[in-house]
């Protein structure tokens, strides 16, 4: 392995060795505790445009797998990790991550202190720019200062065009706010037609499919830098058909029904937080990939309530809306990677569906 | 207020002797979680009979120590005499479980209404019920192996089938031995069948699925009254199913799986642990058959056990403190842990930034000469643990134990005297020190596939060691560079083994190592990995940027820890160091332990306040010197060849542990007896006088078996006397000391030696004598031992109690026959006191 360095915009300097593509790249430095699933989180577009730091030290362990992507197309901008195992082993494994990593011409960086790097995440107390480089000279930091990250990531991630995932059940919308495939998985366990729509596609669109109900999917990115127009469509929706919103979606949801959101420093990423369930007290773990927060203060107790809520800040991690049958929640219910204690969301979300059949 | 106090009553049930199955881990376990019941307000009693147990002297753990025998009987007794409201079972591995129902059973639990902590009672039926056990399984959907009786070729034939060979053939009440066959091969299947039931006396046999060869894999699953469930971590083991669980080398967290495998595991380990209604720790184990995409429940002990402290240690997640918080009623919503972790952390599940093993210490001493395969029992007595920043990192600090603990002939070096055919049968049939085998194979060029499918050890665990293979030719190749030294630092490789490579010698290898700027960085073992600011006061070593471990700013005493124990060896040198632990920290020291045995009582977090989870190597040992600049460095006999390689800051002082056992050894056809006495530098103290018994198997007289006081005559009572007197003027310093003595037919009394006290007799007579020698040992060393004082505590006591002291020996649990018990194979020992009526009432 070549020497390669991750570079951050306050100066710092971390010195180790590349893998997978030998591309500079930039992006915004977060870092999971994750134990589990780094094929699972490499793919998810909810990292558009940002670094991911491993505080798990060794990922690799088994390859690439052909039925765990969450997405076809990455769109991480780097993998830091402190040891990686360049391993692919039977068929249904082909892949080494090294390998993988390089044909989608995403750099990563292994034999660096990424306990060191997590600590200067957590004290910065403001989001970091990072680059891998082959060099870590004036050049490359001056290239970093001056690189102006995108706030248009669910644009740049999201379907251009309608496409189905056909099924015999219910049908749903899924709003493509950068997909993750696990939100697919659970409803074709449940059997559900899918037809996925752009992110901004209209109110008049989806209704148009006459669906069931509306998924808004998790993504990218800042929710307070999406248009006005996404707000619009999700408060004609869910005054219409049953709607559940994960992740960048209830950030959406919570913002259509006049929630504000604060960014948070460091972000939230992994599975391991207490999580409660408001009504009944009962303690959840799921997977959290947040930038993001809401506090109970900024909720609209007039439109909405708070259904989860994270025990270690306090933030809110659900709602349900009080007038019409949609709710949220910030977490992944689908797991993959993580625990799936909370996919009872999703047949909460088809009970929602079938009672609106009924009447 | 009586009444209330009453209320809080709670009886522990604890062990005996150490044994295999739960070795030094319960004495941890207990010591910690009754402190912290008793700081709640608990009243705490103890039953156990070991005589090597801190808790059961120590009166910041337990209020009231009922030493006896781990039976029903004693356990009844305790209830009546002590009237506990509560009675805690999950200390005492599955022998308590047993007692507690047998117990239950004869009703007292209903006549004195006595609750049980952390498992309903319906659950310890089950647990010490295989098919009730099951039944529970198969309702909550868990996997189990299939097993099926019949009486024919044709079911037998068609279960074969349906699960896949191979399969396992038992005779069902068997006529004599039984019978047990492992079926590979569908052509051999019908002799066995035929076989099986002919040695059944009811015509009968079990076709059983076989699950060797597939992945073992356990769950810490923690649950509280509410229902609230947590994982701790899953613990992955290197070695398949075939290998006992304790004699593999244990990975956490877990490198092989996916995550929908272990999603899987994890939702039925929360199931099986909800219906069982269990209140703590759930250690569920699985078999995992990646290429069918199934899995199966192998096992589920709802009691603490060697994986608690690993999961503990490789964490620091606070389990025991926890789980006494669990058993006071507590939530682990309400659970608030201060010293330095984050809000929620009881709530929170641990995450690792590390990785730990675990690996198994063999009596190597035992197998030498024995069968040294590993099979489905446990063969281990001890083990380390490993932490470190990657897979190879880990493996080194386990590696450099072999080395210390001289296993020679286990050494990579040596391996390579073994024919190709040799090695072969030994990967296929795994047997002590079996890495050594697996790296030496590698470096033979055995590809990693091959390697996999002959051992059934993932590639993932080859890949890594083909890392260590590479830095030690690098090292080969390159004598004295500085950038191969590098790496093979990042490997975690230590200088004696580098200065092996080089042919040079360890203090030269760090010198190089020292003119390149190489130092060891501390990160600190916590349950956020890095998520939050958290102290847990636990670190380990590594080569990286950031340095995490600071001097302290109270005066250091620092421990040397004692590593795994082995034969021979026991956990009274943990009571030494704990008791010494306890004597720095009440003078206002910052103590400070350097171990790497995971369930060592010296690294709890009650004694210690800063631990360092490294090997016990005068590397290890100088490089946390070089941080903590102690005052006090404390070192085991066993680490005394180390000390003039220590480099001590000026003016720290070194203090010495007594030896652990004789290594002369006594073996005499004459009876023998010991005097023991405490000398302060002018005059001694009568400890009394203990007499050997007759090994039955040898006839000779041994200290692996006692009883005090001796029944001798006043003459040759006065006879010891004088040799006493005239013994003191030859000791050069303060101290406690046992004269040897023979007695011939004659009545002749003849003094054989005179030394100091072995640990393992300063342990148990400070039990009989109800004060801590550890503790007055220390005392005489640093001359702050008060002679007024310690003989009114000593007081009349020597004549009114009798006590009895017999070893344990592991040849029964490792199926070992023809090795002669003695001093040198010891794990444990019970006790038995006996107060004389007069004293039994002053108390």
């Amino acid at each position: 392995m070549a020497a390669r360095y991750l570079i951050l915009e306050d100066g710092s300097i971390y010195a180790g060795e590349g893998f997978g593509a030998p591309a500079v790249t930039f992006g915004e430095m977060v870092f999971t505790t994750s134990m589990t699933g780094y094929q699972e989180i490499i793919t998810n577009q909810v990292y558009h445009n940002q670094i991911v730091v491993f505080t798990n030290p060794d990922i690799g362990n088994f390859g690439i797998q052909r039925n765990v992507y969450e997405s076809i197309l990455p769109s991480i901008k780097g993998v830091v990790v402190r040891s990686l195992a360049n391993i692919s082993t039977t068929k249904v494994r082909r892949l080494t991550l090294d390998r993988y990593l390089n044909s989608m011409n995403i750099p990563g960086v292994a034999n660096v202190d990424t306990r060191a790097i997590v600590r200067r995440l957590r004290e910065a107390h403001k989001p970091l720019k990072g680059s891998i480089v082959p060099v870590p000279d004036d050049h490359a930091f001056d290239q970093l200062q001056a690189t102006v990250l995108t706030n248009q990531q669910v644009a740049q991630v999201s379907t251009p065009k309608p496409y189905p995932n056909p099924d015999v059940g219910m049908s749903v919308v899924v709003i493509d706010l950068g997909l993750k495939n696990g939100i697919l998985r659970e409803l074709s366990r449940r059997k559900c037609n899918v037809t996925v729509l752009p992110y901004n596609a209209s109110a008049e669109e989806i209704l148009r499919l006459d669906p069931d109900g509306v998924v808004l999917s998790s993504g990218p990115g800042n929710p307070n830098k999406i248009g006005d127009a996404v707000l619009e469509m999700i408060r004609k929706v869910q005054a219409r058909v049953p709607l559940f919103a994960i992740g960048l979606g209830h950030e959406l949801f919570a913002r259509a029904n006049g929630c504000r959101l604060h960014q948070i420093s460091p972000e939230r990423h992994g599975m391991n937080h207490p999580i409660t369930e408001t009504i009944t007290g009962r303690i959840v773990y799921a997977t959290q990939a947040e930038g993001f927060a809401l506090s109970h203060d900024d909720v609209d107790t007039a439109k909405l309530y708070v259904t989860y809520v994270d025990l270690i800040d306090n933030s809110v991690q659900g709602l349900r809306h009080r007038d019409y049958p949609a709710f949220s929640v910030q977490f992944f219910p689908d797991g993959a990677p993580g625990p799936d204690e909370t996919d009872g969301l999703f047949d909460e979300f088809m009970d929602t569906m079938r009672l609106r059949e009924d009447r | 207020m009586a009444d209330e106090r009453k209320e809080k009553t709670v009886l522990i049930v604890g062990t005996g002797a150490d044994n295999l199955q739960h070795a030094e881990e319960i004495d941890t376990l207990i010591y910690e979680i009754a402190t912290t019941m008793k700081n709640q307000g608990f009243h705490t009693i103890l039953l156990s009979d070991n005589a090597f147990s801190y808790s059961l002297d120590s009166r910041s753990a337990i209020d009231k120590a009922y030493i006896a025998a781990v039976n029903e009987v004693n356990l009844v007794q305790a209830i009546r005499r002590f009237h506990p409201s509560y009675i805690l079972p999950t200390l005492g591995g599955r022998h308590a479980f047993e007692i507690v129902q047998e117990a239950a059973e004869s009703g007292i639990f209903q006549q004195t209404s006595i609750k049980l902590l952390g498992i309903p009672l319906s659950t310890i039926r089950q647990i010490n019920n295989p098919l009730l056990l099951n039944r529970t399984l198969h309702n909550v959907g868990a996997p189990t192996k299939a097993i099926s009786t019949t009486g024919n070729y044709q079911d037998a034939a068609e279960m074969a089938d349906k699960v896949g060979l191979p399969v396992i053939i038992r005779s069902i009440m068997p006529a004599g031995t039984g019978f047990r066959q492992i079926i590979h091969e569908r052509s051999s299947l019908k002799q066995a069948v035929a076989n099986g039931i002919q040695r059944s006396r009811s015509g009968q046999i079990m076709v059983q699925q076989s699950l060797a060869g597939l992945k073992e894999i356990g769950f810490i699953v923690l649950r509280d009254a509410s229902g609230t469930m947590m994982n701790l971590g899953a613990i992955e083991d290197v070695d398949p199913i075939g290998t006992h669980a304790g004699d593999s080398i244990a990975v956490m967290p877990a490198q092989t799986l996916t995550d929908r495998e272990l999603q899987d595991m994890r939702d039925i380990a929360f199931a099986i642990t909800r219906k069982l209604r269990i209140v703590g720790i759930n250690h569920v184990q699985f078999a995992l058959d990646q290429d069918r995409e199934q899995f199966y429940v192998i096992k589920n002990s709802p009691y603490l056990d060697r994986m608690t402290t690993f999961a503990m240690k490789a964490t620091a997640y606070p389990i025991s403190r926890v789980m006494a918080c669990l058993y006071s009623g507590q939530t682990l919503r309400e659970i608030h842990l201060d010293h330095g972790y984050y809000k929620h952390a009881a709530l929170t599940e641990p995450v690792m930034d590390h990785i730990a093993l675990r690996a198994p210490i063999w009596p190597q001493k035992l197998f030498s000469k024995n069968d040294c395969c590993l099979t489905t029992e446990k063969k281990s007595i001890s083990a380390v643990i490993g932490i470190g920043r990657s897979f190879p990192e880990a493996v080194s600090k386990v590696d450099v134990i072999f080395e210390k603990m001289g296993i020679e002939d286990l050494r990579l070096l040596r391996q390579k005297e073994l024919s190709d055919s040799q090695l072969e049968a030994a990967l296929i049939h795994p047997r002590i020190g079996r890495i050594f085998l697996l790296i030496e194979a590698l470096r033979r060029g055995y590809s990693i596939r091959e390697l996999s499918e002959m051992t059934h050890i993932d590639q993932y665990y080859f890949t890594e060691f083909q890392k260590l293979l590479q830095v030690n030719s690098e090292l080969l190749k390159s004598p004295g560079s500085s950038p191969v030294l590098e790496r093979a630092k990042y490997l975690g490789i230590s200088d004696q083994m580098i200065a092996r490579f080089w042919s040079s010698k360890a203090d030269k290898v760090a010198a190089l190592r020292h003119s390149h700027q190489m130092h060891r960085t501390y990160k600190e073992v916590e349950p956020s990995a890095g998520e939050f600011e958290c102290h847990t006061g636990s670190f380990y070593s590594t080569f990286e940027q950031e340095n995490e471990s600071q001097t302290s700013a109270a005066p250091v005493a620092l421990l040397v820890g004692m590593g795994p124990i082995n034969v021979g060896q026991s956990t009274a040198g943990e009571y030494f160091a704990a008791s010494v632990l306890n004597y720095f920290k009440q003078n206002g020291f910052h103590n400070v332990v350097i171990d790497n045995n995971p369930s060592a009582l010296s690294l709890s977090s009650l004694l210690t306040d800063k631990r360092y989870l490294e090997p016990v190597t005068p590397e290890t040992i100088n490089s946390v010197i070089a941080i903590e600049q102690p005052q006090y460095v404390i070192l085991p006999a066993a680490e005394r060849r180390c000390r003039d390689q220590l480099q001590l800051p000026h003016n720290c002082r070194l203090l010495e542990l007594p030896a652990e056992s004789d290594l002369t050894k006594f073996n005499n056809v004459e009876p023998l007896y010991n005097n023991n006495f405490v000398f302060d530098g002018q005059r001694s103290y009568s400890l009394g006088i203990i007499g050997d018994f007759q090994s039955p198997s040898t006839l000779t007289y041994q200290a692996t078996g006692e009883f005090y006081p001796a029944n001798l005559s006043v003459s040759s009572r006065q006879k010891i006397q004088q040799l006493l007197e005239q013994q003191l003027s030859s000791l050069s310093r303060p101290g406690i000391y046992q004269m040897i003595l023979s007695k011939s037919d004659d009545d002749l009394v003849k003094l054989q030696d005179i030394k100091p006290l072995p640990l393992t007799e300063m342990v148990s007579l400070s039990k009989v004598l109800g004060i801590n020698l550890a503790d007055v040992d220390l005392r005489l060393a640093l001359g702050q031992f008060d002679g007024t004082q310690f003989a009114s505590r000593l007081g009349n006591r020597q004549e009114t109690v009798r006590a009895v002291y017999r070893a344990d020996f592991p040849f029964r649990a490792l199926h070992i026959t023809n090795e002669d018990p003695s001093v040198e194979t010891v794990v444990g020992a019970r006790i038995a006191i006996e107060l004389l009526k007069a004293a039994e009432e002053d108390q």
